[in-house]
């Protein structure tokens, strides 16, 4: 055989999974739950002789077609899918204004230590390691969450907003996060405007001659884009495993 | 075989009572309904993970992650004092139903 067709439970494991988790009305943490069913359905079909492979198919049939098993869960709880997309945007305008305050420090932090010690090298590479870092960092922490990654974690947040306890807190925070950050927004800018704040020709000059702290700017501008793209890839229809009969 | 909407009724009852003699995960409950029932009921495997999320979101029961002997990940659920006072309401509607029935067909059976 082939060794780019052999038979990895794992992967094939993991993929039904991702598959799983994919659909709307099912959680990570559910459908790690459903892998572990289908490890026992496996492990019962290899006692009875079939290989991995041949079990792997007949627990996977058993288990049945994957959109039909989403449609029981959200028969059984059909608030749960609003529910779940609440939860997320609460995340998203908590976790993504947080994120851009803190490139904004970051960056301005850079260049007013710049202006003042006269360093540019040194900051030329760390901003772009930063930057390099910040946005390799997001990738990964939301590509995590979305193929449960982390079981521990993804399974305290799918039950944290799977509870109706909570969801009235979720509303609430969805219905005041918007107003608060704009309000933060124009403290801010009034702060700056009440000291006359402007960049300074040093501040300019820095700007100018390290380049690469703009990355840390535009690494910003780049947070909605790759949240998006994470989003699109969970909800997007993932590979479906095939047969071996369909194989070559 | 029983019929699809006996056996999504008789779902809830089933799982509490299973729990309530002691803690279990998805694939153990499954198997011990099948034993019970010697093979009468046969849930569909996808059937009991819905279920079993209906009745954790109403607070009947609570799971837990925990590491098997075998090393094997499994996700464990406990009925809760909610579920156990659920649990009374619902043997109660239960036996309404059988004890009616079994008059009924008492006289009938002998007739058969």
């Amino acid at each position: 055989m082939d060794s780019a067709h052999r038979f990895d439970l794992n992967r094939e494991l993991s993929q039904w999974r991702l598959a799983l988790g994919g659909r709307e009305g099912i959680t990570t943490d559910q459908a790690l739950e459903l892998e572990t069913h289908l490890r026992e359905l496996i492990g019962t079909w290899q006692a009875k002789g079939l290989t991995e492979e041949e079990a792997f198919w007949v627990a996977t049939r058993r288990v049945g077609n994957l959109d039909a098993l989403a449609a029981q869960f959200i028969q059984a709880d059909p608030t749960m899918v609003w529910r779940g997309r609440v939860f997320w945007m609460v995340i998203g305008l908590l976790v993504i204004p947080l994120l851009q305050l803190a490139t904004s420090l970051i960056g301005g932090g850079l260049i007013y230590l710049c202006a003042k010690y006269d360093l540019t090298v040194p900051v030329n590479l760390i901003a772009l390691l930063a930057s390099l870092l910040f946005v390799g960092g997001i990738v990964a922490l939301f590509h995590g969450l979305v193929a449960g990654r982390w079981p521990r974690l993804s399974g305290a947040l799918d039950a944290f907003c799977s509870r109706r306890q909570t969801f009235a807190w979720q509303l609430l925070l969805l219905a005041l996060i918007p107003p608060l950050i704009s309000f933060m927004g124009l403290l801010v800018f009034w702060w700056m405007h009440a000291n006359g704040w402007t960049p300074d020709a040093g501040e300019r000059a820095v700007q100018e001659a390290v380049p690469h702290i703009r990355l840390i700017f535009i690494s910003q501008s780049i947070l909605w884009p790759i949240v998006l793209a994470v989003l699109a890839g969970k909800y997007a229809p993932l590979r479906r495993p095939k047969p071996p009969s369909e194989r070559g | 075989m029983l019929p699809k909407d006996l056996i999504a009724a008789s779902s809830r009852p089933l799982i509490l009572s299973i729990l309530q003699e002691q803690e279990s995960y998805g694939y153990a409950i499954l198997q011990r309904v099948r034993e019970l029932s010697e093979k009468q009921i046969e849930w569909t495997d996808g059937m009991l993970y819905p279920v079993l999320h209906r009745l954790e979101t109403e607070d009947l029961i609570v799971s837990e992650w925990k590491t098997a002997e075998s090393g094997r990940e499994r996700k464990y659920y406990r009925i809760t004092p909610a579920g156990r006072t659920a649990l009374r309401g619902a043997r109660q509607q239960w036996l309404v139903v059988h004890e009616t029935l079994a008059k009924l067909w008492t006289p009938l059976t002998a007739s058969i």
